[in-house]
């Protein structure tokens, strides 16, 4: 078939699934939510800072012993840190500055980075020097952007500049399955907690985020209705759908049963970019970390801003709730984290 | 020349699958789906720590009377 043909089958296609995505629309998450109470009073505040990154902090990752953290660097470094106590664990210096991506394993014994190397790494945490037991898990033809174990210490899922997320094994280092499908860097990453194993989401510079079958290696279901780079990406916790932070300076809430948008939050006020996304334990609290530095926590069920909370002096640009969901943790350009709780 | 021409229509192909199995997904009614998410977080917002503090957060600042 000819380019043309093609490129016209593909306009058709995409009308009809438009029209297929609208049937069955029969009501609006902000109406149906009315009648809720709404958020009278959110009391978070920083409750740690840690210091210790030479350059812009640019990932972190929690273990899920709710205790310790992974972050990354603009600097080359990887810190490990005790969260309780703000003590770093482990320093461990890379071979690359913009050390994107990183990962705390399941288990908590290894922790999986990279970034302009296009390599992801994963160090063992026991080891006495953890530099020195470096293994090499994949290559990618551009920077890595995202890393996450996919549900045990054995496989990492990536997603990286070259448009593409690739599962390996870890042991091999085999590509198990890549996924193509985006038409621009990828940029964030999350596998569903409900169909773990077998789900996962990719966001990126293409402005969608594509939901994936891990084991055919399929985009299942496609969502491009932000108007600029999606920067992050996180599933609500039913796994029933995931929200996305953009360049566009809004959130976006999207079902995967309905195949729809059904929340936006933003706001005219709100003029900078979304870099990193993530809801409270219940899934009613969303924490968005923007460019203008401030991290916007949203109700997710009235589509509205409940607290902007104030401390970093330069853009947010990671973030994530403990797994337990007693706090969150921000990164920023000015190379500190904090804890707010 | 060709062979860039080649992995156009290659990509095209693929996008044109994609989108062909897309249409066929099976879908619910928001209705059902949206109140299942209200009901989610119904069922989970009385043990929401960023909503409802719990006295010993492990990140909150130990009470000075615990220091003594």
């Amino acid at each position: 078939m000819e380019e043309q043909d093609l490129t016209g089958e593909i306009e058709t296609l995409k009308k009809k699934l438009a029209e297929e995505q609208g049937k069955l629309s029969d009501a609006d998450l902000i109406l149906s939510c009315q009648k809720i109470e709404p958020i009278t009073q959110v009391n978070i505040k920083v409750r740690k800072v840690l210091k210790g990154h030479q350059g812009k902090v640019l990932c972190m990752s929690w273990s899920q012993d709710k205790r310790h953290l992974v972050s990354t660097s603009h600097d080359g470094k990887l810190l490990v840190w005790d969260a309780f106590t703000t003590n770093k664990e482990h320093a461990i210096s890379m071979a690359t500055t913009w050390v994107m991506a990183c990962a705390y394993s399941p288990s908590g014994q290894f922790v999986a980075c990279g970034g302009l190397d296009n390599k992801c790494s994963i160090y063992p945490l026991l080891e006495e020097e953890p530099v020195t037991k470096k293994r090499l898990v994949g290559t990618h033809t551009s920077y890595l952007a995202c890393c996450q174990f996919n549900t045990s210490d054995h496989q990492v899922l990536t997603g990286s500049g070259d448009s593409t997320c690739v599962l390996w094994d870890v042991e091999s280092g085999q590509m198990i399955q890549s996924f193509h499908g985006h038409a621009g860097d990828v940029q964030a990453l999350d596998l569903s907690p409900s169909e773990s194993g077998r789900v996962f989401v990719s966001a990126g510079c293409d402005r969608a985020a594509n939901v994936w079958d891990m084991r055919s290696g399929q985009c299942v279901q496609l969502f491009d209705s932000h108007e600029s780079d999606v920067n992050s990406v996180r599933f609500y916790p039913s796994g029933d759908a995931f929200v996305t932070g953009s360049d566009d300076a809004s959130c976006r809430l999207f079902d995967l049963r309905t195949d729809r948008e059904v929340a936006v939050y933003k706001k005219e006020s709100v003029l900078f970019g979304c870099n990193a996304v993530d809801f409270s334990l219940s899934g009613r609290l969303l924490f968005a970390g923007y460019s203008d530095y401030v991290l916007n926590v949203w109700d997710v069920l009235k589509a509205k801003r409940v607290a902007m909370l104030y401390g970093h002096e330069n853009r947010v640009s990671c973030l994530r709730v403990v797994p337990d969901g007693t706090a969150v943790c921000t990164g920023s350009w000015d190379t500190t984290l904090r804890i707010w709780a | 020349m060709s062979s860039h021409r080649e992995e156009q229509v290659a990509r095209l192909k693929h996008e044109l699958e994609d989108l062909s199995r897309q249409c066929y997904f099976q879908r619910l009614k928001t209705s059902t789906t949206i109140s299942e998410i209200i009901q989610y977080i119904n069922s989970h917002v009385q043990e929401d720590p960023l909503l409802n503090p719990v006295k010993d957060n492990p990140f909150n600042p130990k009470k000075s009377c615990e220091l003594l």
